[in-house]
């Protein structure tokens, strides 16, 4: 008996040390104009672009200036604002393409639900390099019905380095 | 460089205080408070959660059952907080969004945990199959939604906009292997919400991309799967989860249990579930292949104590700050140190994004204190905090509390259990000086206040006896899990 409870203790729970962890450094390695997408300076001087089904990308080039990308683990995108009236099912791709246009797919994200505004991460894979950019394209899997509205606003995407 | 070991003696009374605990525990975990022989044998045939497909009896007959939960479920009065559209509406409804659910916090996996948990008791309860288990949809393996949910006739059938997630990348090895390769559990936690979790909810559409998604049969089948996913990272994968006190005495609460009573669960408790009240049966997820099932006793019990002590973090301290040196502070009244130091001390640290340091907060007790009924919330440069200042205010920190209580001793030279507590204070330094709260030159200063359990202290005059208050800088060295 006193061999199974004590195997079944909670350890952990009474470990003391406590650690409050926050579990990634933020790198401001990738910071830069827009490509295809409107964009407007919020408050602290975050810029915003707005996707949509006309310009649904935005390419963001990477200027390494405070980490080296082989350190950026993510790419973070933060999604702000969404107008979707219909609830149409958004999913956001994510590329980096290097200097030469090649472009290399790095993952996807959705929002749940579809108007529901959120902070994704997808992880590089080390698959950065320099001078390149990251794209963000918005994909919407069902037909949009011409004057419906879906509208998403995104804020600049960062590079994250893990823990 | 100094190097801060974070492993501590146990005292006697700590390990007796444990032992009732971790009984009471799985008592709750498995649903039943018997003797030992009893949780063994309710362990070793805890239900199974087997991979949703067809040509399996033993699917088959799982999916009959959840049918039967289903319908007596939707059957209850609406009263009854068990019923169809209550437990749908603890995570949300198709009109309001979100109610109590987790999304987008560090409590993603162990607030629909626990939500899982309760929610197949209520199954077993209803259906009289206490070794019912939910049955999961691979999505990754099985991309197709399962015909039984499907049938228009059945109740497992909810209109949806589409019925496979074949072809869609999120659900995909190419996506997934990247995300199971991730060792730190915050960023794969997020990563599995925003990328399957999201993804298979908004496609699938319908009432699944609502808050009420909980109210279409496949959600649960769905959230199982995300829980499934968890667990193989966590078990097959050997990769840890956080070991951040915070996050594991986080309460998730407004779950019902099967008797329709209100339950709550610490998020460390759940970490516990598919070992002690649940299993999956295994499959593939991506390239990670289905695992072999744990077959002897000390298989078992070396997962367990690494799924118990969580992750594996080392600290290199660069610099040591004392705030408070050994004096008996009362937890009727909250406690304020100002260091020597302002913000541009830190400026290397505070200022930059991209630094791997961090600055703790160290609080060191010379014995547990004689009651434990509080916890205490840690703030910086909010001097007039108290106990009913909220968590979300800017200035908080984190929290801590004592598990145990000193006893009295016999002899006074006997090894006494100091407890130590470390608080990371980087994200809200950085916060305040965004804010402007937090000028250069001014100093920094750290307030402890003890907030009782239950509104009220069990003795008002509980001393504690602090050793020292340090403020420390170093980086946070995660090790790599064991294999």
């Amino acid at each position: 008996m006193r061999t199974m409870v004590k195997t079944l203790a909670l350890r952990k729970m009474h470990c003391c040390v406590c650690v409050i962890l926050f579990f990634f450094a933020v790198g401001r390695a990738a910071v830069g104009s827009v490509g295809d997408s409107e964009s407007k300076e919020v408050e602290g001087g975050d810029a915003v672009y707005y996707l949509d089904t006309t310009n649904p990308s935005i390419t963001q080039p990477i200027e390494s200036r405070n980490a080296s990308l082989e350190e950026c683990k993510f790419v973070q995108i933060e999604v702000t604002e969404v107008r979707n009236p219909k609830k149409y099912s958004l999913t956001f791709q994510v590329y980096f393409q290097s200097k030469s246009k090649e472009k290399v797919y790095l993952g996807s994200f959705s929002l749940y639900p579809p108007d529901n505004p959120g902070r994704f991460i997808v992880a590089t894979q080390g698959k950065l390099k320099d001078q390149g950019a990251i794209i963000v394209s918005m994909v919407t899997p069902d037909k949009v019905d011409p004057g419906d509205t879906v509208r998403v606003a995104v804020k600049k995407v960062k590079l994250l380095k893990g823990s | 460089m100094e190097k801060l070991s974070l492993s501590l003696p146990e005292d006697l009374n700590r390990r007796v205080f444990i032992k009732g605990l971790g009984f009471v525990s799985v008592g709750l975990l498995l649903g039943t408070l018997g003797g030992c022989e009893e949780l063994i044998e309710a362990i070793k045939n805890r239900p199974v959660r087997r991979r949703l497909r067809t040509g399996s009896a033993e699917v088959d007959a799982d999916i009959a059952t959840y049918r039967q939960a289903v319908t007596l479920m939707k059957g209850l009065p609406a009263g009854d907080t068990r019923s169809w559209n209550n437990q749908a509406q603890i995570h949300g409804t198709v009109a309001g969004g979100f109610n109590f659910c987790q999304h987008g916090t560090p409590h993603f996996f162990d607030w629909h945990r626990a939500y899982l948990f309760y929610f197949e008791k209520i199954c077993q309860k209803v259906t009289g199959n206490a070794k019912f288990g939910l049955p999961y949809w691979n999505w990754n393996q099985n991309p197709d939604i399962h015909p039984a949910f499907l049938d228009t006739t059945s109740p497992l059938f909810l209109a949806r906009n589409h019925t496979s997630m074949a072809g869609i990348g999120a659900v995909s090895t190419a996506e997934l292997d990247p995300i199971f390769g991730d060792t730190n559990f915050f960023t794969f936690a997020q990563q599995i919400e925003g990328t399957p979790h999201n993804t298979v909810h908004s496609y699938t559409g319908g009432t699944m991309g609502t808050g009420g998604s909980a109210l279409d049969p496949i959600f649960w089948a769905h959230h199982c799967m995300v829980d499934y996913c968890w667990a193989k990272w966590n078990i097959d994968l050997h990769n840890n989860n956080t070991n951040d006190s915070t996050w594991i005495n986080t309460v998730n609460s407004h779950f019902v249990d099967a008797d329709g009573n209100p339950a709550t669960e610490t998020a460390g408790i759940t970490t516990l579930m598919p070992l002690l009240s649940y299993q999956y049966e295994s499959s593939a997820i991506g390239s990670s292949p289905a695992a072999a099932a744990i077959k002897t006793k000390r298989e078992f019990q070396e997962l367990e104590k690494r799924i118990r002590a969580g992750a594996n973090i080392r600290f290199e301290i660069k610099q040591r700050i004392r705030l408070a040196d050994k004096e008996a502070i009362s937890i009727a009244r909250p406690l304020s140190k100002e260091a020597r130091l302002s913000p541009d001390d830190f400026g290397a640290i505070i200022n930059s994004d991209a630094t791997k340091d961090r600055i703790f907060v160290s609080i060191e007790f010379a014995q547990l204190p004689p009651t434990s009924d509080f916890f205490v919330r840690v703030f910086v440069n909010f001097p007039t905090a108290n106990s009913n200042t909220p968590n979300d205010d800017p200035h908080y920190a984190g929290s801590f509390a004592f598990f145990g209580t000193e006893q009295p001793s016999p002899a006074e030279s006997e090894h006494k259990h100091q407890p130590r507590f470390l608080v990371n204070i980087t994200n809200t330094l950085q916060k305040l000086k965004k804010n402007q709260e937090l000028k250069d030159g001014s100093p920094i200063s750290v307030q402890l206040v003890a907030v009782p359990f239950a509104g009220k202290f069990e003795r008002e005059d509980t001393q504690l006896i602090l050793e020292k208050i340090e403020i420390i800088t170093t980086p946070v060295i995660v090790n790599p899990p064991s294999r």
